[in-house]
């Protein structure tokens, strides 16, 4: 493990999701607050540190708040309590497409979703040419995007995020872009980041494809850390339950 | 308080881009494109003028105006708070994969939302310009008011719509309201009539309060009437006190709602 600051901490953080029974309590809770509304606990007490260079598995059963606590690591979703902490680029591997225009071309939209993850013309200009290579796209990079199929859009998708340089990079394995091959070549690409020291958070339900790429592993259960350390022992953990 | 501002922070190029994304997207892949931008007020204000000019008024003039010139800045005024309002209130709705799917700053959506629709006032009002020369409205120094005017509209439909769209994001029903509401705001504002010919204390309290009514009046002012804005002093303050207001509370429900919006939508 690397000796320096953590890149992303967890501090005793909850998330609680307010259940409303119809549009009318949401609607008026507006205005009102009500105590009345039925609560879903996501995450309970949850406090993590990850250092930078580290591959971490989260493991965990549907509903155990996995995709939560991804979705504050990437900055879209807020604790309701306690603090989320985190330093670097975040490539998200999840919502590849989102953030496309359908009427704008490729090579626009690449500069489009470049500006969304926060880059600015040179630092696009620079990773442009890999992207375009990296996607396959050929001659349809100049094309409106709404003539993707939906492979080439996971494709470019992929091909953006993995290529922005980012210090921290998410990955949901319910994620397969493309055939095959271009699996095979996301893979090692990812590998390639790992080697050159970027942290990975890696969500999956298959203890193979956890165990492929991570050296520590956190076992999620409603809501709660119920295992934090080794790869190993927690997927026993996990097997055990 | 600050969050809005800190969320805007070198972030100008993006909110242009995203501006004319939004254009392209409202009028994409339509054989007239952008020209329905301009064919659906036309039609509007053709539609108005029929009705009022020929049917109710056959024809008289009213403050000096034909009826059409009468109408034809406050519309172009209106076109726009009335998109501002109702499309601006949308706008979070609408770009949600942004706040669901990215980091984003929320706060923005709102500026290029409300900036795309300005680019289709500053389109209108040129178009507007040269139909007032036609009518003999001949350029003279109270038109330079639009400078003021018009920037001050953006700014005030902006910090209300901090507001709306944080609240329509948040719940499709007080979006709902709001639509309703503004159909009401029209008959409210005067657009088609002349408010301050109304000479009754209370609904001039009303004319007075309603920011809609400033606007359309102000652009009366500065191409038709020529009169400036600070002769009246007393509706400018109101709408400047009003302006603060709506900022604040607009900044209060955005900090408010921001956080919950991802959960919610």
């Amino acid at each position: 493990m690397s000796v320096s600051e953590p890149i992303i901490v967890f501090e005793n953080v909850y998330k609680t999701y307010n259940l409303y029974k119809d549009s009318r309590e949401q609607f008026i809770a507006l205005f009102h607050k009500s105590k009345k509304i039925k609560k879903h606990q996501a995450l309970n007490n949850v406090s993590i540190k990850i250092y930078e260079g580290e591959s971490v598995g989260i493991i965990g059963n549907n509903g155990a708040g996995k995709s939560t606590l991804l979705k504050m690591i990437t900055g879209v979703a807020f604790p309701t309590s306690g603090n989320v902490i985190v330093k670097g680029r975040v490539a998200a591997l999840l919502e590849l497409t989102a953030g496309f225009s359908e009427e704008m071309t490729g090579r626009e939209n690449i500069y489009l979703k470049g500006y969304l993850l926060g880059l600015n013309d040179s630092q696009i200009k620079e990773i442009e040419s890999s992207i375009i290579d990296f996607a396959e796209l050929g001659d349809y990079i100049d094309q409106p995007v709404r003539t993707y199929s939906s492979g080439m859009r996971l494709r470019l998708g992929f091909a953006i995020n993995i290529n922005t340089k980012p210090q921290i990079l998410v990955i949901d394995e319910a994620l397969a872009v493309g055939d095959a091959t271009f699996q095979n070549k996301c893979k090692n690409k990812i590998k390639e980041l790992i080697s050159q020291n970027v942290t990975v958070i890696f969500v999956s339900h298959s203890k193979n494809g956890v165990k492929e790429i991570c050296k520590r592993a956190i076992y999620l259960k409603k809501g709660e850390i119920i295992f934090d350390g080794d790869v190993d022992e927690a997927l026993k953990v996990y097997s055990a339950k | 308080m600050t969050s809005i501002f800190k969320e805007h922070k070198n972030q100008f190029k993006k909110i242009l881009i995203l501006a004319k994304t939004d254009l392209r997207k409202t009028y994409r892949g339509s054989f007239i494109g952008t020209g329905w931008a301009l064919i659906k007020p036309s039609f509007t204000l053709f539609v108005y003028w029929f009705a009022f000019d020929i049917g109710i008024r056959q024809g008289r003039e009213i403050n000096g105006h034909s009826f059409f010139v009468f109408i034809l800045p406050a519309f172009i005024a209106w076109f726009f708070m009335n998109d501002a309002t109702i499309l601006g209130a949308a706008s979070i709705r609408q770009n949600s994969q942004y706040v669901k799917k990215m980091a984003f700053p929320v706060s923005t959506i709102i500026t290029f939302s409300n900036l795309a629709k300005l680019y289709v006032h500053f389109m209108l009002t040129a178009i507007m310009y040269i139909i007032l020369l036609l009518f003999g409205y001949y350029p003279n120094i109270y038109n330079l008011q639009f400078f003021l005017y018009c920037p001050f509209m953006f700014l005030f439909f902006l910090v209300l719509t901090w507001s709306t769209a944080t609240m329509s994001a948040f719940s499709r029903d007080f979006q709902n309201l709001l639509n309703s509401i503004m159909t009401g705001i029209f008959w409210l504002t005067g657009i088609v009539y002349d408010t301050s010919a109304i000479n009754i204390k209370w609904v001039q309290v009303i004319v007075y309060l309603n920011p809609f009514d400033f606007f359309v009046k102000g652009y009366r002012d500065t191409f038709i009437d020529n009169r400036w804005f600070f002769e009246n002093p007393t509706r400018l303050c109101i709408i400047l006190v009003e302006f603060v207001l709506l900022a604040i509370l607009g900044m209060y429900n955005y900090k408010r709602l921001r956080k919950t919006l991802p959960d919610v939508l």
